[in-house]
């Protein structure tokens, strides 16, 4: 059973959207059942699977004790190149697996407002879950390639027939911009196995582990041309997905034109793939690059560039998504900069944060699609009062909001604490910095809630229905997470606290 | 004795044997029947003759030694793994053509007699054209089957665009053939040999050693003139675009597919000689050795592949983007000569057979769209993903294998390729630390060839952003069960063949034909 579990994770999805294809069109009710199901299935055991793994078995004994061996699967795929079908997991990976099992179990209820093309939209967000799943399960270079890719078919579509005015648009943009990114990877991809290959050993040229172990392009005295090449082909890659800055701007369009529930798993899943291929194979791939005193202190000062950047943008907007979607940018950069510094608590602190990020961001693009759903339009200068009208909307966002700004006892803090104390240990001088960033952020989330839910009610709101109980379903489970890991961050840090002890091994 | 040989020699060429039957038979059909049956009688002869052709591949001699094939009639036809893989392009384009034809609006007015007669006659000579070993052979082929493309790219006489169309095409074509004869004689003069292996290795031989003079390099130019203009690569390919326009689609779609493969068969056929010749690699490392011509694919093809994609990303007609999009992947596939090596050429086998099966599907469902809808504006397709959800998944499928995204077969395709590529630049550092100019060479070429995938996904993406995103409630698009099954023929072994073991074990000569042991007992 074991073996199979994260076979059932990722492939469960697209057994359920297959069960919904032969469901006839006109019975939409059945189609989000069946969505709900499926996903609620996966979140289960997504749960089974962070409650069997064992942290402390994850050690830098060998190749593969880095990864939970109860779950790790391996059988070939394509036997003349030595592609194999490779799954398995370690503490990070879980966190974040957990993480998506929410998030698509939470966001199906958010979808339950489109009424457009039922059946299609819920088996294009089950392909997309087992897409997500994949990429956070694979341990195979190809199979990762696959999945990485899998996810952008079905989320372009999404976008693009669910979105709001300018769709098409941003719906290509992202996919372009993705590719972009993954065609520089899929180089990286294809030199490894040339390497390999011609070093004696094709029988590992995918198999991530033992690259990480073997690592190939390793010369003595130093990092090479060539490794140089090869991290930043990946970082870049990785780096548009996160998003960093100079290659955020397809993020905003995405986020705003997608749909509630795509801009959910958008935010709360997608981007944290970026960081997950950042800490999974780019840093493990090539350490000599990364260590390399230089390329730590720019990407410090990039992960510093996103968090002030971001939040300057946040505070220039007038469309509630937008403005939600540019502290996104502002919160990875956070990621970034823990994971350039290099020490404990950064990577500790960038781990967590993904996760908070996840929770917050999920369910800030939760609260802005409700107040859409009423009012149609997402002017922040339009609003006004709304927290006289909807009480129960107004405590889940000030738990949202609050969580999202890092306020102490929320998960958002956490984070950005771990990572701040990290990169003290690095740079005082980019602290101080990162530390008005988070001045920034509390400036632009108190100004939107005074804007929003403060002041006197405006006419053309009048009569706006609370939280419906689908909505609810959806923001409480968030809020209460929120709220406990902000707590006992214990439990999360926990489950990867050795994951990012044998990451730091390789430096 | 002399019986047992002549047969061998005749087995050898079995299935253009076959196909010679087909046409004559055809030819009788459409004399004999009315017009109304003769269309269904021709189209299925026609189908059946191409199959059985396809069948009798598997009756040629095996290969039993890839580096030295077998030679017929005296050394004027070869028969190895590049001929059999491209009689297998050649066959399954005329099988899909001649079914595509018969359906399509285009061509509803026409006697299908001599146009299934043109279509098998082309790909008679584009399957002699992969076994030739003799110049005269080859140019007797290249000629015959550009002749009968010219008329089929006319075939809607009573059109305007397609006379237009095919006359640009003849001129072209037969300039450039003539350019390409010129070059021949040059060869042949440097050679003093009509024979296509002795001559080309000779000729190299010559480029690497410097005994040589320019006119070598001259003589090689002008025959890559009259290929490029069949494979419609840069500069030559202007013709492209506005024949598949003008063209009916279905012979747009034989055009961009079987006289494409046609064109890399006659390059591959000069080129094999050489990439396995055991005395050249003997002067220098098989990186080195041929620098100009490594410099000149790898040019044509970065230029070739950026242009056909930049031409495509503004086109609104669905025939016109196909046309860039074939003139992008001639592109790509040039890549693989830019490398020069065995494997290079294995990978571009992989690529056109995936090419063949891509390309035609797109090709089938604008054919059905443009019979539906009158029209071949990408406007006018708006809202028929609905209309017909099947099509459109198909559609949709092969425009991202021709992109090259998994999970279909069009990523493994691009990936056996530019792994040839990034494993020529590894190579040529030599296991070194430092990259040579040659391995930034071709990383810069690998990086050229995936940055324009990535390019190329906008202009493929915009039949999906009209026919999905966008309504237009009186659309009429539906086609019958067995235009639906022509569809999924095509599509579904593009999601079959990620795993592309398969089609390695082919291209790479794993799986042997079928040995016709009935010759051997006449023996």
């Amino acid at each position: 059973m074991s073996k199979l579990l994260l076979s059932l994770i990722t492939f469960l999805p697209l057994g359920g959207m297959v069960i919904l294809l032969c469901i006839p069109g006109r019975f939409s009710a059945i189609h989000r059942a069946v969505a709900v199901v499926t996903t609620g299935l996966v979140f289960l055991l997504t749960l089974v699977l962070a409650a069997r793994f064992d942290p402390s078995q994850i050690t830098t004994a060998s190749v593969y004790s880095a990864y939970d061996a109860a779950t790790f699967v391996e059988c070939a795929w394509i036997k003349s190149f030595h592609i194999y079908y490779r799954l398995g997991v370690d503490g990070l990976s879980v966190a974040l697996i957990v993480l998506t099992g929410l998030l698509s179990f939470l966001a199906t209820f958010t979808a339950f407002s489109i009424t457009k093309q039922v059946k299609a939209f819920f088996a294009l967000y089950l392909i997309l879950v087992t897409g997500m799943m994949g990429v956070f399960t694979a341990l195979d270079f190809f199979l990762f390639y696959v999945f990485w890719e899998l996810m952008l078919l079905p989320m372009y579509f999404l976008i693009g027939i669910w979105g709001g005015e300018n769709r098409a648009y941003a719906a290509i943009k992202f996919f372009i911009y993705t590719l972009l990114g993954s065609v520089l990877i899929l180089l990286v991809i294809l030199a490894y196995y040339v390497k390999m290959k011609s070093i004696g050993v094709p029988e590992y040229a995918f198999n991530i582990p033992e690259l990480i172990a073997r690592r190939p392009f390793a010369y003595p005295g130093g990092a090479t041309l060539m490794q140089h090449l090869l991290f930043w082909c990946l970082f870049i890659g990785f780096a548009i997905k996160v998003p960093s800055f100079p290659f955020h701007t397809w993020l905003p369009d995405a986020h705003v034109e997608a749909p509630t529930a795509i801009s959910v798993i958008l935010a709360g899943v997608l981007l944290k793939m970026g960081g997950y291929g950042i800490l999974r194979l780019n840093y493990p791939l090539l350490p000599e690059v990364a260590g390399t005193d230089s390329v730590m202190y720019f990407l410090a000062v990039l992960g510093l560039v996103n968090i002030i950047y971001g939040a300057f943008c946040a505070l220039g907007q007038k469309d509630f998504k937008r403005l939600v979607a540019y502290s996104s940018i502002s919160h990875m950069g956070y990621v970034i900069l823990g994971i350039a510094v290099l020490n404990s608590e950064g990577v500790n602190g960038a781990i967590f944060q993904m996760f908070a990020h996840g929770i917050s961001s999920a369910m800030m693009f939760m609260l802005v699609g409700v107040i859409y759903e009423r009012a149609h339009h997402r002017e922040i200068a339009r609003f006004g009062g709304l927290g006289v009208q909807m009480p129960n909307y107004f405590a889940l966002a000030i738990v949202g909001f609050f969580a999202s700004l890092g306020l102490p006892a929320m998960v958002g803090f956490v984070g950005e604490v771990l990572v701040l104390l990290g990169s003290f240990d690095y740079s005082r001088a980019i602290t101080a910095c990162a530390t008005l960033g988070m001045l920034l952020t509390a400036a632009y989330i108190l100004w939107t809630m005074q804007r929003v839910f403060l002041g006197t009610p405006k006419p053309e709101h009048q009569g706006f229905p609370d939280c419906s109980a689908w909505e609810l379903i959806s923001l409480v489970p968030l809020a209460v997470c929120a709220i406990v890991f902000g707590i006992l961050p214990g439990c999360v840090l926990e489950i990867y606290r050795t994951s990012s002890a044998v990451f730091l091994s390789y430096f | 004795m002399m019986l047992a040989d002549l047969l061998h020699n005749c087995a050898a060429c079995l299935s253009e044997g076959v196909l010679a039957l087909t046409i004559i038979a055809v030819l009788i059909a459409d004399m004999l029947l009315p017009f109304n049956t003769s269309r269904g009688v021709c189209t299925v002869l026609g189908v059946f003759g191409a199959c059985a052709a396809l069948l009798a591949l598997a009756y040629a001699p095996p290969v039993t030694d890839p580096a030295a094939p077998e030679m017929f009639f005296s050394g004027v036809f070869i028969s190895d793994r590049l001929s059999l893989i491209f009689k297998i392009i050649f066959y399954l384009g005329a099988i899909f053509t001649l079914l595509f034809s018969e359906r399509s609006s285009e061509l509803s007015r026409y006697r299908f007699g001599e146009y299934s007669a043109l279509v098998l006659g082309a790909v008679l000579s584009a399957s002699f054209l992969a076994s030739a070993n003799n110049f005269v052979l080859f140019l007797l082929a290249f000629e015959t089957l550009s002749l009968c493309c010219y008329v089929l790219a006319a075939y809607d006489k009573h059109a305007r665009l397609p006379g237009e169309a095919a006359l640009k095409y003849l001129l072209y074509g037969a300039v450039a053939s003539s350019i390409m004869l010129f070059g021949l004689s040059y060869i042949y003069g440097l050679t003093q040999t009509l024979s296509i292996d002795r001559s080309m290795v000779s000729l190299a031989e010559q480029a690497v050693l410097g005994t040589g003079t320019l006119v070598v390099y001259l003589s090689m130019l002008l025959v890559l003139t009259g290929i490029g203009f069949k494979i419609a690569m840069f500069p030559f390919h202007f013709w492209c675009p506005d024949v598949y326009q003008g063209a009916p689609t279905p012979v747009a779609a034989f055009l961009s597919v079987v006289s494409k493969a046609a064109g890399f068969a006659a390059l591959l056929r000069l080129a094999a000689p050489v990439i396995s010749a055991p005395q050249l690699a003997a002067y220098t490392s098989p990186v080195d050795r041929l620098q100009a011509m490594h410099l000149l694919f790898g040019l044509a093809a970065c230029i070739t592949m950026t242009y056909g994609n930049l031409a495509a990303l503004r086109q609104t007609n669905a025939k016109r983007l196909l046309a860039y999009s074939s003139i992008a992947h001639a592109g790509y596939l040039l890549l693989g000569l830019a490398v020069f090596r065995s494997d290079a050429v294995e990978a571009m086998l992989a690529y056109l057979i995936i090419y063949t099966l891509m390309n035609l599907g797109a090709f089938w469902v604008v054919i059905l769209l443009v019979r539906e809808t009158g029209s071949s504006e990408i406007d006018s397709f708006a809202g028929a993903a609905f209309k017909s959800p099947l099509l459109f998944a198909v559609l949709f499928l092969c425009l991202i294998s021709l992109t090259g995204l998994p999970p279909t077969a069009g990523f493994a395709a691009k990936f056996l390729l530019f792994k040839s590529v990034i494993a020529a630049g590894i190579d040529a550092m030599g296991g070194g630390a430092r990259i040579s100019l040659n391995a930034a060479y071709y990383f810069a070429l690998a990086l050229a060839g995936v940055l324009n995938s990535a390019v190329s996904l906008f202009y493929y993406m915009k039949f999906a952003r009209k026919m999905v995103f966008e309504k237009q409630p009186n659309l009429q698009f539906a086609c019958t069960r067995l235009e639906a099954m022509y569809a999924l023929a095509l599509g579904l072994p593009l999601l079959l063949l990620l795993d592309f073991d398969p089609l390695l074990d082919l291209v790479s000569g794993v799986l042997n034909p079928v040995l016709p042991t009935m010759l051997t007992l006449l023996k």
